[in-house]
């Protein structure tokens, strides 16, 4: 965990309303799945954005972001050779393990998954992503998951891969043999509703990267919180990954 | 340069402490550095039993500042005692409590149970807007400011520190019932009671509806509160709101706080509080002062 001076290198529109933010530094090294805080060039936004890392050799690492208010379209703005501070890498990050896994995503939620996937392939897992978006041009990281896993590339409205869901898919695979033995999901709430759902109902450990506004991102100031087991545990620190089991959603 | 402060007969290696609720007990953050730099640690506001604080969003950002209803989410005074404290105490800086309670009993229940311990002072949260009987009930009105003030003060021996709420009609009255309850000191300003909406859903973003405004948008109105408690009474005043900079805890100073509390800041900034301190002895040079002494209460008003 280190607060980072960085250089922006690259801020490229990917297309409208998505970026990846490239930044350059003396960068820590960090596990799949964990996130960072980036600093808002904006004078009167006090608090930094959390962004999955999609992936980082220490010198160079790579954010995707939305366009969703104030903070974000700030962040558009960056050219290459602006200074800002990140902070990372923060949270815990998926488990990665050998065997069988499911690595399956939504929209901007495939960010932390990219790293998650190769990690695992690193550990010599057999891995199988399912990459869910609304259409063709909203598709996000898809060559990049194909070099370092089976990628099915799923769109609600059929213009590009799987037409459907990726719960969908990976059903579709499950139906024809594929038994993962353990699901890595992020993404918006109605995939991983229905992900933790198929995870469950198989038995098979599944386990979820939870979004929630946060302040520091560190653990200190407890607004991130989410009902976990129970209690409100960080999403910043305890998580953000957690077992689907553990999470009312 | 000295940066050294006493307060309530507690040396300081400098005036900068962490506020309550935005520094946890001071272990994530002594990851980024040597936390026992700094003047003190407030730890998170405890109750009396473990309290799993408000459901929903708990913070919403506002132009240069925040809103959070955390709802005193705490392990509970037992805990804190138990896992807490002994990190706190092995800092090298002071370490401070940060108490409240729905009822006078647990007032004066919870200040009896860390007069027990080896904590370097107490700092009674009378103000806390985002816990129904959180406390702020009890920092209203001044007879009540008094009365919970009196009830703690009669089951501790340890310098007792009130914290005063901005949401009230005359800071300076409720600043006198704190001395006249018997504190050691007052701080303040806890946060301003504030409200962020939707537009689009029609629904208020945070979900306790309202919530603690906190950050350099309040700096202002903390100061002045913090000039007119200084001017009603001999107790010492720590001052605090929006404070991120050498320069903003100076002026706290000129308003005639002893020492100051570093909050929100630290939420922006890992490094915040310890900037604060780092930053002090340039900013005294330039002002020309050897001693913090030389500016405290200065102001020419
Ligand atoms: C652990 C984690 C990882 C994330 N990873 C990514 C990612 O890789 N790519 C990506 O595009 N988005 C990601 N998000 C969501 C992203 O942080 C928000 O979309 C972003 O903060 C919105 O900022 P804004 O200023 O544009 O929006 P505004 O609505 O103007 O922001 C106001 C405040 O609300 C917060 N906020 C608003 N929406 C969200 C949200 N959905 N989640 C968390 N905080 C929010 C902001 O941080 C800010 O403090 C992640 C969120 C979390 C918690
Ligand atoms: C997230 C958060 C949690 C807080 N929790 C507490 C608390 O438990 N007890 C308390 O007395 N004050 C609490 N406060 C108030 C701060 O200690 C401080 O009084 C206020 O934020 C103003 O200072 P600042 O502008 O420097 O943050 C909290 C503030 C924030 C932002
Ligand atoms: S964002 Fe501060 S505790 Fe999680």
């Amino acid at each position: 965990m280190k607060d980072v001076p960085v250089k922006v290198a690259a801020n490229e529109k990917l297309y409208d309303g998505a970026y990846m933010l490239t930044v350059e530094g003396d960068l820590p090294p960090f596990s799949p799945g964990q996130f960072a805080m980036v600093e808002v060039p904006s004078g009167e936004r006090i608090l930094r954005r959390p962004f999955g890392i999609v992936y980082s050799d220490g010198r160079k690492c790579g954010f995707l972001y939305q366009v969703k208010g104030g903070g974000t379209r700030a962040l558009t703005r960056l050219k290459s050779g602006d200074e800002l501070k990140v902070l990372m890498p923060l949270g815990n990050g998926f488990p990665v393990s050998g065997g069988k896994v499911a690595v399956i995503g939504g929209g901007f939620g495939v960010a932390p998954l990219l790293s998650a996937a190769r990690g695992c392939a690193e550990a010599g897992a057999e891995v199988r992503v399912y990459a869910g978006f609304a259409a063709a041009e909203k598709t996000l990281l898809c060559d990049r998951f194909a070099e370092v896993a089976k990628t099915t590339v799923c769109t609600d409205d059929g213009s590009a891969g799987f037409h459907g869901f990726p719960t969908a898919a990976l059903e579709a695979d499950m139906a024809a043999g594929f038994k993962p033995d353990v699901v890595l999901c992020c993404g918006p709430e109605p995939l991983m509703r229905a992900v933790k759902r198929l995870g469950e109902s198989r038995g098979i450990p599944t386990y979820l990267s939870l979004e929630r506004r946060m302040g520091c991102g560190v653990g200190a100031c407890l607004t991130c919180t989410c009902r976990i087991a129970g209690h409100n545990k960080r999403v910043c620190k305890d998580g953000p990954v957690f077992p689907s089991t553990e999470v009312e959603l | 340069m000295n940066t050294e402060v006493t307060l309530c007969g507690i040396k300081l290696k400098n005036p900068v402490l962490a506020a309550s609720g935005t520094f946890g007990f001071g272990r994530e953050y002594n990851e980024f550095y040597d936390v026992g730099r700094i003047g003190g640690i407030v730890g998170k506001g405890l109750t009396l039993e473990p309290r799993e604080g408000n459901d929903g969003t708990r913070i919403a950002e506002t132009p240069s500042g925040m809103l959070n209803c955390v709802g005193l989410q705490n392990p509970g005074v037992e805990a804190f005692i138990k896992d807490e404290l002994p990190f706190m105490l092995g800092r090298g800086c002071a370490a401070i409590a940060n108490a409240a309670g729905s009822t006078v009993a647990d007032y004066e229940r919870i200040a009896e149970r860390l007069d027990g311990t080896d904590v370097d002072m107490i700092e009674l949260n009378i103000s806390c807007p985002n816990v129904k009987n959180g406390g702020m009930a009890f920092g209203v009105l001044p007879k009540s400011v008094e009365e919970v003030t009196a009830a703690a003060r009669k089951h501790c021996r340890k310098p007792l520190m009130i914290k005063l709420s901005p949401n009230v009609a005359d800071i300076a009255d409720n600043a006198r019932a704190a001395e006249a309850g018997g504190a050691d000191a007052v701080s303040l300003i806890n946060t301003l009671t504030g409200m962020a909406v939707d537009l689009a859903t029609r629904r208020p973003v945070l979900g306790n509806v309202t919530g603690g405004l906190s950050g350099p948008c309040v700096k202002p109105v903390a100061l002045r509160m913090v000039r007119q408690a200084y001017k009603a009474v001999k107790i010492p005043v720590v001052g605090l709101g929006g404070i991120s900079t050498a320069a903003d805890a100076l002026e706290f100073i000129l308003c005639g706080a002893t020492a100051v509390q570093v909050g929100t800041a630290n939420i922006a900034d890992p490094f915040a509080a310890l900037r604060v301190v780092e930053g002090l002895a340039e900013e005294m040079e330039k002002l020309g002062i050897k001693d913090l002494g030389e500016l405290r209460g200065a102001l020419a008003d």
